[in-house]
């Protein structure tokens, strides 16, 4: 089971929580294209917020194309978006690219910096796929 | 029949008073269908007197109202059935055991009454040992479980909650907010609760009502309210002149500092807000914090 940490009191409203920390768990490479996320019912009740809720993050995260809905199955990781061509991808990637140039001209950070802090985060998360794979190993060994 | 699109409760200058207190003023507002709605308001708002209106206890003086398309007057008799609704103290009959009380209430809804259910839930909340034990003798909390499991019995469209978990404790409020989300995790169920634990609904609520001496100060979807809602706190220099501002949701004062909550639309008023503020010497912060504990106190304040 995923964990989530909630703060319901935050500005960011609890769907864009979810939808921020299931991104986060599929960059980390915790759950693989097919792979199955607990129902809209399953993680209302584990997380005790409003079923609602959980189908907008569910939605959300569909209308991305990150996951597909299947009617009485379940919700699937989406295999990655294969039918665009690597233009149309990369594409998807020039505004948050722009705002975070922008973002980093603002506090005076150089664009070597951001190169240098992107490697940094992309690496952060390697990292905790091997432990989290690790950990899996060790729980087969025994 | 009602249309799938129609609220699940619908009212229309509805206005209540008893004797010379006017409880509700011309109160018109609408939950949509489906929603987890949070009544907020404070202390003799009129959320009793609304609750108690939509399910035709009361005799509204003035107004109508629209309960899952049925009207509350007329059919009293169906909404009973169809709308769960839980006061804030049970009225059951303190001498009698739990068992004698449900056996008295069970007959009244008729096929509605799902007993598989009512089982599951008198086991889940631990109240299968209490049958031979008179009402009186249940502690609050066990008297609160008793009452939600009866009312989630005949499996109600609409939920309305009155107060739940007012003075209890952390382990009985879980139990209902699982109950609540477990409630709505099948489909086409609307859930009204009103409660003063603004910390433990902020989890449940996606839409969020508040009244304000009998009307309806701000009707909205909570995920509307954290991100569109900008708080400002000003501080004022001192002797400053009155700044006039356009007209916001809420604004008060405490000392030099001003307390303001707007809109943020595409119009660009908080921009002119802010502008005109900083050029009577203000200084302005965003408020960062959004929870609704903070959000209701900024509109009561005002």
């Amino acid at each position: 089971m995923m964990r989530f940490h909630l703060d319901p009191g935050s500005k960011v409203p609890i769907y864009r929580q979810l939808t921020e920390q299931i991104e986060r768990s599929l960059v980390a490479g915790e759950f693989s294209p097919g792979d199955r996320l607990p129902s809209v019912r399953e993680l209302a009740m584990n997380l005790r917020i409003n079923p609602n809720t959980v189908g907008r993050a569910y939605s959300e995260l569909e209308r991305q194309g990150v996951v597909t809905r299947q009617q009485g199955r379940g919700v699937f990781v989406s295999s990655r978006q294969k039918d665009l061509s690597k233009e149309e991808r990369r594409a998807v990637l020039r505004q948050p690219i722009e705002e975070l140039l922008i973002a980093a001209w603002k506090a005076e950070i150089d664009v070597d910096e951001v190169i240098a802090e992107l490697q940094q985060r992309a690496d952060e998360f390697a990292m905790t796929e091997s432990s989290r794979t690790e950990e899996r190993d060790d729980a087969t060994d025994r | 029949m009602q249309q799938i699109d129609e609220p699940a409760i619908q009212t229309e200058a509805l206005s209540h008073r008893f004797g010379s207190l006017d409880v509700l003023r011309d109160l018109s507002m609408e939950v949509p269908r489906g929603a987890i709605c949070g009544l907020l308001g404070s202390n003799g708002c009129g959320k009793t007197t609304l609750f108690r209106l939509l399910i035709g206890m009361l005799y509204p003086r003035q107004g109508s109202s629209r309960v899952l398309g049925l009207d509350p007057l007329r059919d009293a008799v169906e909404i009973r059935l169809r709308v769960g609704y839980m006061p804030q103290e049970s009225d059951y009959d303190p001498a009698m055991t739990v068992q004698q009380t449900i056996d008295f209430i069970r007959p009244l809804y008729g096929d509605h009454w799902n007993e598989t259910e009512f089982q599951r839930q008198l086991t889940r909340f631990n109240l299968v040992d209490l049958a031979d034990l008179e009402v009186e003798f249940l502690s609050v909390g066990m008297r609160q479980r008793l009452a939600l499991a009866i009312t989630l019995a005949p499996e109600p469209e609409l939920l309305l909650l009155d107060e739940p978990t007012a003075g209890l404790d952390a382990i009985v409020r879980r139990d209902f907010a699982e109950a609540v989300v477990e409630y709505m995790s099948i489909g086409n169920r609307t859930v009204v609760l009103s409660s003063h634990l603004l910390n433990d609904i902020e989890r449940l609520v996606d839409y969020v009502i508040v009244l304000e001496e009998g009307r309806q100060l701000l009707a909205a979807p909570l995920d509307d309210l954290k991100e569109k809602l900008v708080r400002l706190e000003v501080t004022m220099p001192e002797h400053a002149e009155e700044v006039e501002l356009p007209d916001v949701l809420s604004q008060y004062r405490v000392g030099n500092t001003l307390y303001l909550a707007m809109w943020n639309d595409d119009s660009g008023e908080v921009e002119v807000v802010k502008q005109r503020l900083k050029a009577s010497g203000g200084e302005v912060v965003e408020v960062g914090e959004s929870n609704l504990d903070s959000i209701f106190v900024d509109l009561m304040r005002s």
